[in-house]
């Protein structure tokens, strides 16, 4: 289990406790803040169009869709066209988002635009409150080049609210297998100075106590037992807004988490995880910067953190109470090694951007983006279990060049963006060579790529636009795929980066009815991902590494349609169809025919839908200044195999999964106290995302949040 | 507007329309031969095997798994001398946890006779059977032997062997064997690499009739270690003379100085034959051009003479992934004259592609190889092989037949 702090990620937690922080607000006295309101509330929608009518294909879930059923952002994503979530379990469990069939390490996940670096067990986008989140943009096939790194499969950039200079925003959520969430914000605006202050802080716990269906024990059904966790975060920043730059920004955050281990097969009643970190993080922004139209943008981040993974009973127990030695003699319920491990992770993540603006036609764009990260591992319990020093540190660094040209025609009816990259990558570390396996060897790495990508949208009317991208893109190998993670995964030097051959095209109509607004949406997609990078185990336990697999093919459609049916009831509903195929014709190294070529990838979902409504009203149960919301929403997601479907007679299936959720929403005092109730699950289905790991059933949520605005 | 809005469906439905799945043509059928086939996920580290009959070997007919049962990823079926075939679940994990118990029904198909629930994590890999009323299952990761009734599938008792763990590793029992009514477990002794720490041969030995601790073996003076391949249920095994031989894999060839050998121990006696001593790690083997580092997969015939796959990492030393790595060589040993020798002609094959067993007369090799997966064979009398008897889907990874 990978567990390290990726100095990428201080944004979201900066944004995420101290979210009043993230915007240059210009200055304005108490009587203004109404008109304000009302103003930013025409201008979210303004902004979401808009971000609609970029050139690359793009989704956006709103506001209204973060604070309807959802509880947090992976609920929000997983509605969307083309979004799966798959998660493990309750609150603090591990997921995985995907964007058409791709997903993990191929997304690029930012917050206001700054990177967050790869998921991991400390932080993920869910650790954000929605209450804090303007709105979720998932981009599809193409990264905009402004965010910089490298990427496959897509985006999702969170974008924050923006808040008046004196903002307290503080709720509490009471939900189901005792879970308990408190959030607050505090943000305070010094106008004569200019200087902003913020200051946040969120605690998470969760038994996840609910009952399981096991699969593999003939459906036998058992309480979690061992599943609780436990995450606090706090932080502070402070922002100048009159100084040299048009922004800057410091942020310091602290973060520490516990998360028991939940068996499922096994009864696991000791094992744990934990990790804690510190994370800073600059931001610097000013336009017209040394020439006129020339925008300057900058950040860097430098987080520290340690985690571990203790796991040393030396005895497990199935759910009948037998109880066996572990596999390892110095203990371990897991797997087959003892664990007391202590790891340090050091990140270092800056970014460039530089935007001129030559005129109303032209514009072109240098980003800047370079990573360093270190590891230290050390696990003396692990090196005992295996009989030698199996840890040892590792640093990988990497640096993208990208340079873009937007080209606007015919009155915005046309715009192209095109960029070209550069990617380098190097890294440092001890490899175990295969044939003599407990004596690591020194390997130095240094590779270089090019990537591109054209974007293309043309504005037929008002109501009428059609986009299509074409990209050939390079994803550059995340540090553990490449150095490994110093004790259960080995380097692997020899890798070469994915690079993905894609065309995105769709159209959007898009109009205005009598109740607002009506919109249809439809996308195509087909990408070739050459050398796919695979987790490789091996016969041998410390042999694991991660390996270029060959060629998968996709190619999908996507159908939206969402709009205003009446004056308080809205409607949506959309569906994905995504077909990735195994593309490799022969055996890795070998003329024999690959088994399973041009078969559907398993464990991937490829029959997605989703529908929902809202109901709406004001003042519904009579007074003033009150809004009510009742939504329902609903999901559906078709069988899939988890492996390879080869045989009539095959059975291990993930199942299909139909969910409904449904929520109540009450406002009073023009939305500065808010009450929601909400119930997942409605059905009580048994409901799976990833093999064998069984999700909540029917579970409830209540939460009363206070904004002091 | 519902023009366009018609044009979104049609194109939708349209493509939905035209990605069906594959047409399957599968060609498989009823007969007394047995073969598996082994389907890795991209991932590599879990997938699925495929067991099915047929009635012919020969011929070069290409068979797919359509007709196939799912087996568990990294486990392969054991057959037993009454005719019952066991298949375990997911050897790591991932999988239903239940032994099943399949015959060969009148049709010459497999035919589901029973199940029997397994513990989590057990690496249930290899069953004896001492009659028709109690058979033994191997759960390796747990240090435990299942006694069970292979009638009614049911569980008698348990045999915990983790006491005989030496110091900082697993006793891990691996391949078992009945002699005389003792049930001869050999004990793998692996620490957490799957890897062996020094070398002894040790084994525990049970009384059959109630199940009671007779002795346990233990002999450091071969040379070699890791007694048994511990999915391979062939590689101990009792010759005509009623001469026990135990193919011991040492540490894979991953460890030097942990070498692989052959062991036995003679009719009537319970302790390991010091007199015998055959390194395979360092013996020289005739038409191959590096050490052999094991023997992966066994097949005893008569007179001394054993097939099997031999494994050197030196046949493709740049591959690191020890599953594709073709390193699988046809192999003629000669337990009595102490000799190794290449089969030539006969192409080599993957790390899960080392399927073995013997038909009419012949010896099958199951390959995975440069240009096919499928089985081939060798008549030992003649000499003559024959290549690409079959082609079969995935790798080959069991094969058995009751047509001996």
């Amino acid at each position: 289990m990978r567990k390290k702090i990726n100095g990428k990620v201080a944004t979201v937690m900066i944004v995420a406790l101290v979210a009043a922080d993230s915007f240059a607000q210009d200055y304005f006295d108490e009587s203004q803040i109404k008109e304000l309101e009302e103003v930013s509330i025409v201008a979210k929608r303004s902004e979401i169009r808009e971000m609609r009518e970029a050139a690359m294909p793009v989704s956006v879930v709103s506001v209204k869709q973060l604070e309807g059923t959802t509880t947090n952002i992976n609920d929000a994503l997983a509605r969307t066209t083309g979004v799966t979530v798959r998660n493990t379990g309750g609150v603090g469990s591990a997921s995985r988002i995907s964007v058409r069939g791709l997903e993990g390490k191929r997304m690029g996940i930012y917050i206001d635009e700054a990177a967050m670096g790869q998921f991991s067990d400390y932080l993920s986008l869910n650790d954000v409150p929605t209450d804090m989140i303007e709105r979720i943009e998932i981009y599809k096939g193409i990264v905009p080049y402004r965010f910089g790194g490298s990427a496959l499969g897509g985006a999702v950039n969170v974008v924050t609210k923006e808040y008046p200079p004196v903002y307290l925003d503080a709720s509490y959520e009471i939900a189901s297998f005792n879970t308990h969430k408190v959030n607050s914000t505090f943000k305070r605006t010094n106008n004569k100075t200019g200087l902003q202050f913020g200051l946040g802080g969120a605690f998470v716990y969760s038994d996840n106590d609910y009952k399981m269906t096991l699969q593999n024990l003939n459906n036998r059904v058992v309480e979690r037992n061992h599943d609780a966790y436990r995450k606090i975060m706090g932080g502070g920043s402070l922002k100048a807004t009159k100084w040299y730059f048009d922004e800057a920004k410091l942020e310091l955050i602290y973060m520490n988490n516990k998360k028991e281990i939940q068996g499922i097969d096994f009864d696991i009643r000791e094992a744990y995880s934990h990790g804690q970190a510190g994370i800073a993080a600059i931001t610097l922004k000013k336009d017209d910067f040394i020439a006129d139209g020339l925008d300057f943008d900058f950040d860097a981040s430098y987080s520290y953190g340690q985690n571990g993974l203790c796991d040393k009973a030396p005895y497990r127990y199935d759910w009948d109470g037998n109880r066996y030695n572990s596999v390892s003699a110095y203990g371990g319920e897991q797997g087959t090694y003892a664990s007391d491990s202590d790891n340090r992770t050091k990140d270092l993540v800056s970014k460039l951007n530089l935007n001129y603006l030559l005129n109303k036609h032209n514009s072109f764009n240098l980003n800047l983006y370079g990573t360093r990260t270190r590891q230290n591992p050390k696990n003396e319990l692990m090196d005992l279990s295996f009989g030698y020093e199996t840890n040892f540190p590792s640093k990988m660094s990497s640096f993208t060049t990208g340079f873009s040209y937007d080209l606007t025609l015919l009155n915005g009816k046309f715009m192209s963006a095109t960029t070209i990259k550069h990617f380098f990558f190097s890294s440092q570390t001890k490899v175990l060579e295969h044939t003599f396996i407990n004596s690591p060897v020194d390997v130095d790495t240094k590779k270089n790529y090019w990537g591109g990508s054209e974007s293309l949208r043309y504005k037929f009317n008002k109501k009428l636009m059609a986009k299509a991208s074409f990209s050939s893109e390079v994803r550059i190998p995340t540090s553990e795929e490449l150095v490994g993670n110093g004790y259960s995964i080995l380097p692997a030097t020899d890798l070469e980066p994915e690079r993905c051959n894609g065309l995105n095209a769709g159209m959007i109509y898009r109009r205005q009815n009598k109740f607002g607004f009506f919109e249809a949406e439809v996308g195509y997609f087909f990408n070739d991902l050459h050398d796919m990078i695979r987790y490789q185990a091996d016969m041998i336990p410390t042999m694991a590494r991660y390996a270029n697999f060959g060629t998968v093919r996709s190619k999908g459609v996507e159908l939206d349609i969402k709009g205003d049916a009446a004056p308080i009831l809205y409607l949506y509903a959309n569906a994905t169809f995504q077909d990735l195929r195994d593309h490799r014709e022969h055996e890795n190294g070998s003329e024999a025919a690959n088994p399973t070529y041009n078969k559907r990838m398993p464990n991937i979902p490829y029959i997605l839908a989703n529908g929902g409504l809202e109901f709406h009203k004001a003042n519904l149960f009579g007074g003033e200044n009150q809004n009510s919301r009742f939504l329902v929403d609903a999901s559906y997601i078709h069988e899939y195999f988890y492996d390879f479907e080869m045989s009539k007679y095959q059975d291990r299936k993930i199942p299909s999964s139909f969910t409904i959720d449904a929520g109540l929403e009450h406002s009073f005092k023009d939305d500065s106290f808010i009450l929601s109730f909400k119930v997942k699950n409605l059905t009580d289905k048994i409901v799976y995302s990833e093999l064998n790991r069984p999700l909540p059933g029917r579970n409830f949520s209540f939460k009363i949040r206070y904004v002091m605005k | 507007m519902k023009k366009a809005f018609y044009l979104f469906l049609a194109a939708f439905a349209t493509v939905f329309s035209s990605c069906d799945d594959d047409d399957n043509d599968g060609t498989s059928s009823s007969g007394k031969i047995l073969f598996s086939t082994t389907v890795t996920n991209p991932a590599g580290d879990s997938g699925s095997g495929y067991l099915q009959t047929i009635s012919e070997l020969g011929g070069g007919a290409n068979y797919d798994n359509y007709n196939a049962i799912s087996l568990g990823f990294g486990s392969y079926p054991c057959v037993c001398e009454s005719g019952n075939i066991y298949v375990f679940p997911d050897y790591m994990g991932g999988s239903k946890l239940e032994l099943k118990k399949y015959v060969l029904n009148s049709s010459n198909q497999l035919e589901l006779k029973g199940t029997m629930p397994l513990p989590a994590n057990s690496s249930a890999a290899i069953v004896v059977e001492a009659n028709s009323k109690k058979a033994y299952v191997c759960c390796q990761s747990l240090d435990l032997i299942i006694v069970f009734n292979p009638e009614t599938m049911t569980e008698i008792s348990r045999i915990d062997v983790s006491s005989f763990r030496n110091e900082g590793v697993s006793a891990y029992p691996g391949a078992l064997c009945i002699r005389d009514n003792i049930l001869y477990v050999t004990l793998e002794q692996y620490n957490s690499q799957w890897m062996p720490v020094e070398n002894s041969v040790e084994l525990a030995l049970y009384n059959v009739s109630d199940d009671s601790f007779i002795k346990r073996i233990r002999n450091t003076s071969l040379g070699y270690c890791g007694p048994s391949r511990p999915i391979d249920n062939q590689s101990i095994f009792v010759d005509e003379n009623g001469d026990m031989y135990i193919n011991c894999v040492g540490s894979f060839g991953y460890i030097p100085g942990l070498d692989a050998g052959i062991a036995r121990i003679k009719k009537g006696e319970t302790e390991i034959d010091e007199s015998y001593k055959f390194n395979l790690s360092s013996a020289t083997v005739e038409g191959l051009p590096c050490n052999l580092n094991m023997i992966g997969k066994c097949q005893y015939t008569s007179n001394g003479i054993m097939y099997g796959y031999g494994y050197a990492i030196g046949l493709d030393p740049e591959n690191t992934n020890t599953f594709t790595a073709r390193t699988g060589v046809p192999v003629v040993v000669d337990l009595n004259k102490k000799t190794v020798k290449v089969i030539k002609g006969l192409p080599l094959t993957n790390g899960h592609g080392m399927a073995m067993g013997i038909h009419k007369g012949k010896i099958v090799y199951g390959s995975a190889n440069d240009s096919y997966n499928g089985f081939c064979t060798y008549d030992p009398v003649t000499g003559d092989i024959e290549t690409k008897a079959i082609t079969v889907t995935g790798f080959p990874s069991f094969f058995y037949s009751f047509e001996k």
